[in-house]
């Protein structure tokens, strides 16, 4: 069964489409990421899957069932969300941002019982943050709290995490314990994973398969071998790159070739 | 005098107690906030106490009690002497109307800083204080609607304000918090011109009346508007605590909100609603108290932690014993002549903040 199904999506703020024709399954268990340039509208679609805008053209099926027929409340239960690093406002601390993710469960005036503290501490235990549980969430890096963002998602126990740009602001060591982390969550806990991102070498290390935006149409989707082709990359993304395989995972990866000739490969 | 340092302590000193109680890394739970209600409770009553028996003339609580507790006939006489008149039907009612604006400006605060996301807001920003200011001022001034008097008109203007700034503020389906913040500041410098204007041109006499006014006095306070503002603080802030955890989610960010299952925008209306009315209500009366709506709510945020289901029920009730100690200041400082209270509780509120955030950081 597919985890998430669209069918011919269209999406627009105002006149002009955003997503347009947008048709895709992603099954059980998959990990897949969106490529595409600025303005594609990567956020928009991850943004249609978590419920926050209603596409006015297509229907998006969640586990089968059509999102608009899934109350909200219903919907935070199987899909939670990772979005980019920012500073909170005020100084909740670590565990009670853990426990936030309890809330879908919970009824309104409802506290949060011991079930729910011992679903919170998994939740850290498993993204390594339980040694900071106590701190308040200012005092934390931004790849801890990065981390401590997807024990929060977690602590939703969804089956499907989508990710949006969540290492926009990190370092690469930790761009890649995040990407591991969520890679292993993908293997051991099945969960589906639908990540937006901007780095390309990245989706392609981790990814089992790409959906390759431009101007809100899908331009190509497939294999990371398929997708990330010199043709498709200077097409989509208007630069020349070299295209060619990592010789640690075998997995194609990309290289600017700059300069003022397009023709300059001598990098 | 040796009351006032008494007072301040008894206001001051259990906090102390709250904070370190804060070190305990267990989350919310509801006994916790029972403990600490109960604890707050009880520093109101202290507080009042003290503000009962403080005051141009004195008397002595021992002796009150003795009376009152003397038999039926004897006590009932006493309470309609000169002392018994002052203490039940002078600052009795003037205390309880303390308690409940400062409870009221402290929730509103803890709602307007929590919904929009910025720390320095207060009740006032969405325009509730230039709003009744101007209503109070037509009465007070120019005499209009005599009939509504003073309060009834400022009541009027803080709720047609608020209607403005939301329909400024709305589009279509949606209200931005930036929008609402930026809506406030235009409408709250749009009736402040109106309110210099109709101080520009009042007479001598009726000036020193609006500056208290504006300046937040509680002393215009009846059994009614008492009832009244109380009503609206207990209905509520009960209708914001049952929303608290949905408040704690939109304080982190309105999509985080969204996406563990809050209905955003029903929500924050509601929300919004309900802070306006209370602060409309308390406002209409006790005029603009500055300082407290602002300064509690971080008080207590550094004291109990972010939680607003602890939060607000904390914020209500030390607001509340705050603004009681701040106007038994206001009443006794200079007596028998009288401070306006938002003086008092800038004057006091400002020096323990600078102190809480100076120990944390």
């Amino acid at each position: 069964m597919n985890a998430i199904a669209l069918n011919a999506v269209g999406f627009r703020y105002d006149v002009n489409w955003v997503l347009k024709d947008i048709s895709c399954c992603i099954a059980k268990g998959e990990f897949v990421g969106i490529l595409g340039p600025n303005g594609s509208g990567k956020t928009t679609l991850l943004k249609i899957l978590d419920g926050m805008l209603k596409p006015q053209e297509g229907r998006v099926f969640m586990d089968g069932k059509p999102i608009a027929s899934i109350r909200r409340n219903d919907l935070a239960k199987t899909v939670a969300v990772v979005s980019q690093d920012f500073r909170m406002t005020f100084p909740f601390t670590v565990r009670e941002v853990v426990l936030m993710g309890r809330s879908p469960h919970l009824a309104k005036w409802r506290f949060e019982g011991e079930t729910d503290l011992r679903i919170a501490e998994r939740a850290m235990e498993l993204t390594d943050t339980m040694s900071f549980a106590a701190r308040s969430m200012e005092q934390l890096s931004g790849g801890e709290r990065q981390r401590v963002f997807i024990a929060r998602a977690l602590a939703q126990e969804p089956q499907i995490l989508l990710l949006d740009e969540p290492t926009a602001f990190l370092d690469i060591k930790h761009q890649i314990d995040f990407f591991d982390l969520v890679k292993s969550l993908n293997l051991k806990n099945h969960l589906t994973i639908v990540a937006v991102t901007h780095d390309v070498n990245l989706a392609s290390l981790y990814c089992d398969r790409l959906i390759l935006l431009r101007g809100g149409r899908m331009h190509i989707e497939g294999h990371p071998d398929e997708v990330i082709t010199e043709a498709n990359i200077a097409e989509v993304y208007q630069v020349t790159v070299g295209v060619d395989r990592s010789p640690v995972t075998n997995r194609p990866r990309i290289t600017p070739c700059i300069g003022a000739d397009p023709k300059n490969r001598s990098l | 005098m040796l009351k006032l340092p008494l007072l301040l302590a008894v206001l001051f000193l259990p906090l102390l107690l709250l904070s370190r109680s804060r070190k305990d890394p267990r989350p919310v739970t509801p006994a916790r906030v029972i403990r600490v209600v109960f604890f707050l409770l009880a520093v109101i009553i202290c507080v009042s106490l003290l503000g009962l028996f403080s005051g141009a003339s004195a008397m002595d609580p021992l002796d009150t009690l003795r009376r009152l507790l003397a038999g039926t006939d004897d006590s009932r006489a006493w309470l309609n002497s000169s002392d018994g008149i002052i203490l039940f039907s002078i600052r009795l009612p003037r205390i309880l109307f303390a308690g409940i604006v400062g409870g009221s400006l402290a929730a509103a605060g803890v709602v307007f800083q929590g919904l929009l996301r910025n720390p320095l807001a207060d009740p006032y920003i969405l325009g509730i204080s230039s709003g009744s200011a101007v209503g109070a001022l037509c009465a007070l001034l120019l005499g209009v609607g005599s009939s509504l008097g003073v309060s009834g008109l400022a009541f009027l203007g803080a709720l047609l304000t608020v209607f403005l700034v939301y329909g400024i503020a709305r589009t279509q389906s949606e209200l931005h918090s930036t929008t609402l913040l930026l809506a406030g500041v235009i409408v709250n410098a749009f009736f402040g011109a109106v309110i210099m204007f109709l101080i520009a041109t009042a007479g001598d006499r009726q000036l020193h009346n609006a500056m208290f006014w504006l300046m937040g006095d509680l002393s215009l306070a009846q059994w009614r508007e008492i009832g009244l503002a109380g009503g609206f603080l207990v209905a509520g802030g009960g209708l914001i605590l049952l929303h608290g955890r949905a408040l704690n989610l939109l304080s982190v960010s309105e999509e985080t909100a969204h996406q563990l299952g809050v209905a955003v925008e029903r929500t924050k209306m509601l929300l919004l609603l309900c802070a306006s009315l209370i602060t409309g209500v308390a406002v209409s009366t006790s005029g603009i108290i500055g300082f407290a709506g602002l300064i509690v709510p971080h008080m207590m945020r550094l004291v109990v932690g972010a939680d607003h289901r602890l939060l607000l029920p904390a914020a209500v009730l030390f607001g509340a014993a705050f603004m009681i100690v701040a106007d038994t200041f206001a009443r006794t400082l200079l007596s028998p002549a009288e401070l306006p209270v938002g003086v008092i509780t800038a004057l006091c509120g400002a020096p323990f903040f600078i102190y809480l955030l100076r120990r944390r950081g």
